[in-house]
Formats: structure tokens, C-alpha cells, sequence
């Protein structure tokens, strides 16, 4: 069941009711109990896989951690991550891989048929395996200093407001919150409520909003101007900021009404002043992840090379970045390109760059380099929406046509409107400090805008159709 | 307890004037030790004090302090 839907609200006021209504020390079970429900609406076989590799991740974590031998540990480790990649591998990427080997090899001349198997993605499998794979690695770098039983573990690796799309939580962070017991709070369920509704405004009334306007032209850029495909690109980093904040905003209140603080996933990620710093404000989740359990290990292991191997770790890392959002050569390219952006400030020596030494105004500057950083991620887009190589082609060639057609002002309006309520919150949340504004409003204010986005919300998702979360597909 | 000689290597090689370190410090608490300056900081340090760290060693230090205490078990 997706957030965005009337079973997900009936499912969680259940299991709310539930959760609170039986003794501290049994919540654990409703909640797990809670998670494999809602993981199984999607497909029950599904339940089995989850089950099955968390359970095996579970023991091999433990291995880890009661073994003082540092081989021994390795061992356990490597095998940990080898089973749970080869499960990733064969449900997400092996029919790119064959795909791909065999297309490159039919291009020497020789004709091979490729293995593929015909199944089904499961549903947040990439998610919840890095978040599962944090145990192994939290275990190794003894970053867990209590015992977990398995009914703990498993809670934690299949928590329903995170399992489909994250965040990504760590198991050092996330495990003491299950084992400490969780007592009804007021607050909590204030600071939670807020949190969703805000989501579901960007999610609802921004993200779909502005989906149901450039699917068609993603579609089908051949049927539209110049003006229009720019249009659709700079609506599109809007659309996707706004469905995967909203998102992870669901996720963090549906966790803070059942006691638990989830890590922030967004932090403003356009007011970056580079691509570096729109790293740690981007899907901070996943990024920080990947620093601390790929990044910071390759960069350490090529350290001797000087700047090239911090450079080749930033490559291997965004590498992996790309390709971990899909089996598809889009999302490789994708991952380059954001590697090479963040390739230049090591190369070339951070602050030394054209606009930095032209402009002495620190806000001038800051300006500038928002704006540099945010077309340089524009572009990036690109390659993270096309669907294959022809829409790319196609939208390059209208776009270099340079035809406006007779929506311009229309179009300007819309851009105009979109940009400035998604920036209008980000303001917002600097101002306020948090990203639960609704929490920073005097009670009165907070529930009347509470009260109506709930049903404009409802209203929309009552007479359209649903749109999917972006990233749920990955 | 962080020594003055590694406090001065990592102050060199984030080029602050100042900054008071205690042992629980952690790295994204200093102004410029990000993700990039932490190879750097690592080398100066390796460097200063003439030791190699091997990176599983690295990569579970929680704070400072337990940098200092790395260092010191490396020089006895």
C-alpha cells in the first residue's frame, strides 16, 4: 500500500490503536507484525524474501560481532554482503548485466541470446537491504554496543514507514530507539501528524501536480516546442524534489507518531552553493551511506595516490550511486556525471574556481553559485528522466530548434508559481530550523492549515488517479 | 586527553587558526573536516607522527579521542 492512499490511513490508525493499546513490551510484535502486513499487500512472496535474508544477515551479524578475530570478522562480513548483493544482483540487475554483456559481445561479430529471468522487482528491495547491510558493517566497525534479539533486528529491517523508500536508517541509530520502550506522547503524535500532512503537500498537491503537466511531454517531446521540453526539465527538478521530500516527510511522521526519530532525508538541497554541498543536503540518507560505508573505506584504501585516488573513489562511489537507482545506463551516466562535477573541486583545488575569483560580494557569490550548482544538477536530471536514448536524442534536437510556440506565458507562470512555493518552504524551513514548520505556527494557525490540505489532499486523491512515489521504484 | 602535537597537525591541515578539541570531538564538528579534507588530515597525521593506519582502524574511530588513543598505542 502506498502513503498516498485511503488503506495506507485506515491500515495506520489500526495499527496506531494497536500499538498503544498494549503493554511497552509487546510493541515490538505489533509493530513487526504491522510491518509484514503492509509489505505483503504489494505481494506476500515478497514477505518471504525479506524474511528469509534478514534473517541470515541477522546471524551473520551477530557472527561478527561475537568474534574477536579480525579475519574472522572480515569473513563474516564479506559473506554477509556477498549474499545480500547476489540477491540484489539477481532481482535488480541481472538481466541488464546480460543484456548489456550480450550486446556488447553481438557487437565483435558473435551472436549470443541472453540469460534473463522474468520476474518482478520487489518493492523497496534495494532500500531495505542497505538499510539491513548497516548492520553487518555497524557490527564490524563496533558501532553496536547492546545484544539484539532477532524479533529487534527484524522490526528494524522491514520498519514499515521506511522499508519501500527510505530513509535509509542506520542500525546504530535505529536499533536502541526499538529497544527502548515507546510511551504514548501527545506531542509525538502532533510532531508526527504535522510531518505527514506537510509530505502530502508536497507530494499531492506539488510533485503530482506538476507530473500530471510533463508526463505527456517526456512522453512525446517530438509534439512540443523548445520552450515547452525547458519548461517540462525545470518543472521536472520541482516534481522530484517535491514527491521524494514529501515522501521521506510521510515516512519520518508515520515514524514520530510510533515513537521513533528517522534521520532527515532533505535539507534544502537547491540552495547548494555546489554540487558537494548538494550532496550532504540531497537524499542525505543515502549519500551519507554511501560516504561512510563506500566512499570513506576507498578513499583510505587509495590514499598513497594522492588526489587521484581520492579521485577514483569519488568515481567508484558515484558509479555505484547510479547504477544502485536502476538497472538502466541512464542512471550510470547519471552517477558519472554527479561524480565528475564533484571530480573538479579535488583536480583543480577547492575555492580556486572562475566565479570565485572574479566575484569579491560574499552574497553576490553565494547567488551565483546556487544558481551554477543548480544547472549543472539540471542537466543531471536529464539523463535521471529520459526512459531511453531516442527521448534524449528527440529532446535534444527540439531543443535546439529554439521554438517557443504560443504557451510561453502560460508556461512562465506555471514555472514562476511552482519555483516559488517549493522554495517558499525551503525558506521556511531555514527560517524555522526544522523541516515540521507546521510545528513552529501558533496551534490555532497550524490546525486551520492542517485541517485544509487535508481536504483539498483527500479531494485529489478521491477523484484522480494516484501517482507512484519516484523512488519507490528503485 | 588530545595532545598539542596532533591538535597543531590537524589545525595546519584545515588551515584554522583556532579550535578548541576535546575527546569526544567529532570530525563534522570542525569547520572544513568534510569528506574530501579527511584524506588530507589523515595523511598529515600519518605523516607527523611517522605511523601508518591501517583504514579498518580508521573507519571505526568514533571521535578525537579515540584518533589520540590510536596514535598512542601505535607509538608505544
Amino acid at each position: 500500500m502506498q502513503f498516498n492512499s485511503f488503506i495506507f490511513f485506515i491500515f495506520f490508525i489500526i495499527v496506531l490503536v494497536s500499538y498503544y493499546n498494549i503493554s511497552s513490551n509487546k510493541r515490538n510484535i505489533v509493530l513487526l507484525i504491522s510491518n509484514y502486513i503492509f509489505y505483503s499487500y504489494f505481494d506476500y512472496r515478497f514477505s518471504i524474501l525479506l524474511l528469509s535474508l534478514t534473517t541470515i544477515t541477522y546471524f551473520l551479524g551477530n557472527f561478527i560481532s561475537k568474534n574477536n578475530t579480525y579475519e574472522l570478522k572480515r569473513k563474516f562480513l564479506i559473506t554477509g554482503v556477498f549474499i545480500n548483493i547476489l540477491i540484489l544482483g539477481i532481482f535488480k540487475y541481472l538481466n541488464f548485466f546480460s543484456e548489456s554483456f550480450v550486446s556488447l559481445v553481438n557487437l565483435f561479430g558473435f551472436y549470443l541470446d541472453p540469460v534473463t529471468i522474468s520476474t518482478i522487482q520487489p518493492l523497496g528491495i534495494s532500500f531495505y537491504i542497505f538499510q539491513s547491510l548497516t548492520w553487518l558493517f555497524d557490527n564490524y566497525y563496533e558501532k553496536i554496543d547492546k545484544e539484539y534479539n532477532i524479533i529487534e533486528f527484524l522490526t528494524f529491517s522491514s520498519f514499515f514507514p521506511t522499508v519501500i523508500a527510505g530513509p535509509i536508517e542506520r542500525a546504530h541509530r535505529l536499533m536502541p530507539q526499538i529497544k527502548n520502550d515507546r510511551d504514548f506522547n501527545k506531542e509525538n503524535i502532533k510532531a508526527g501528524f504535522y510531518l505527514i500532512v506537510y509530505g502530502l503537500f508536497r507530494k499531492v498537491l506539488i510533485g503530482d501536480t506538476i507530473g500530471r503537466m510533463i508526463n505527456h511531454i517526456f512522453a512525446e517531446p517530438e509534439y512540443f516546442t523548445s520552450f515547452e521540453i525547458l519548461a517540462a526539465i525545470l518543472l521536472y527538478a520541482i516534481q522530484i524534489y517535491n514527491d521524494f521530500a514529501g515522501y521521506s516527510s510521510i515516512a519520518r511522521g508515520a515514524a514520530k507518531m510510533l515513537g521513533f526519530d528517522i534521520m532527515l532525508n532533505f535539507k534544502q538541497p537547491y540552495f547548494a552553493d555546489s554540487v558537494t554541498d548538494f550532496w550532504r543536503r540531497w537524499h542525505i540518507s543515502f549519500s551519507t551511506w554511501l560516504r561512510d560505508y563506500i566512499f570513506y573505506p576507498l578513499q583510505l584504501k587509495f590514499r598513497y595516490y594522492g588526489r587521484w585516488g581520492n579521485l577514483l573513489a569519488i568515481i567508484l562511489t558515484f558509479l555505484l550511486c547510479g547504477i544502485w537507482h536502476g538497472a538502466s545506463w541512464n542512471f550510470v551516466l547519471w552517477g558519472l556525471l554527479h561524480g565528475i562535477y564533484l571530480s573538479i573541486p579535488v583536480l583543480t583545488g577547492q575555492g580556486s574556481s572562475f566565479i570565485n575569483n572574479k566575484i569579491n560580494n560574499s552574497s553576490t557569490l553565494r547567488i551565483l553559485s546556487i544558481i551554477k550548482t543548480f544547472i549543472l544538477v539540471l542537466i543531471a536530471w536529464i539523463l535521471f528522466r529520459i526512459e531511453n536514448w531516442s527521448t534524449l536524442m528527440t529532446l535534444v534536437n527540439q531543443l535546439v530548434l529554439f521554438s517557443s510556440g504560443e504557451f510561453v506565458a502560460r508556461f512562465i507562470k506555471i514555472i514562476l508559481s511552482y519555483y516559488f512555493v517549493s522554495f517558499l518552504l525551503d525558506y521556511l524551513e531555514i527560517k524555522f530550523q526544522t523541516d515540521n514548520i507546521l510545528l513552529k505556527l501558533t496551534p490555532a494557525v497550524a490546525f486551520g492549515i492542517s485541517l485544509i490540505v487535508s481536504i483539498i489532499v483527500l479531494s485529489y486523491l478521491i477523484t484522480s488517479d494516484k501517482a507512484p512515489f519516484i523512488y519507490a521504484r528503485f | 586527553m588530545i595532545s598539542d602535537r596532533l591538535k597543531k597537525t590537524i589545525l595546519n591541515e584545515l588551515k584554522l587558526e583556532n579550535f578548541e578539541f576535546d575527546e569526544n570531538t567529532t570530525a563534522d564538528q570542525v569547520p572544513g573536516w568534510d569528506s574530501l579534507s579527511h584524506l588530507n588530515v589523515i595523511l598529515a597525521v600519518e605523516k607527523e607522527f611517522n605511523i601508518r593506519f591501517k583504514p579498518y582502524e580508521l573507519l571505526k574511530l568514533k571521535n578525537i579521542g579515540e584518533l589520540q588513543n590510536l596514535i598512542d598505542d601505535k607509538l608505544k
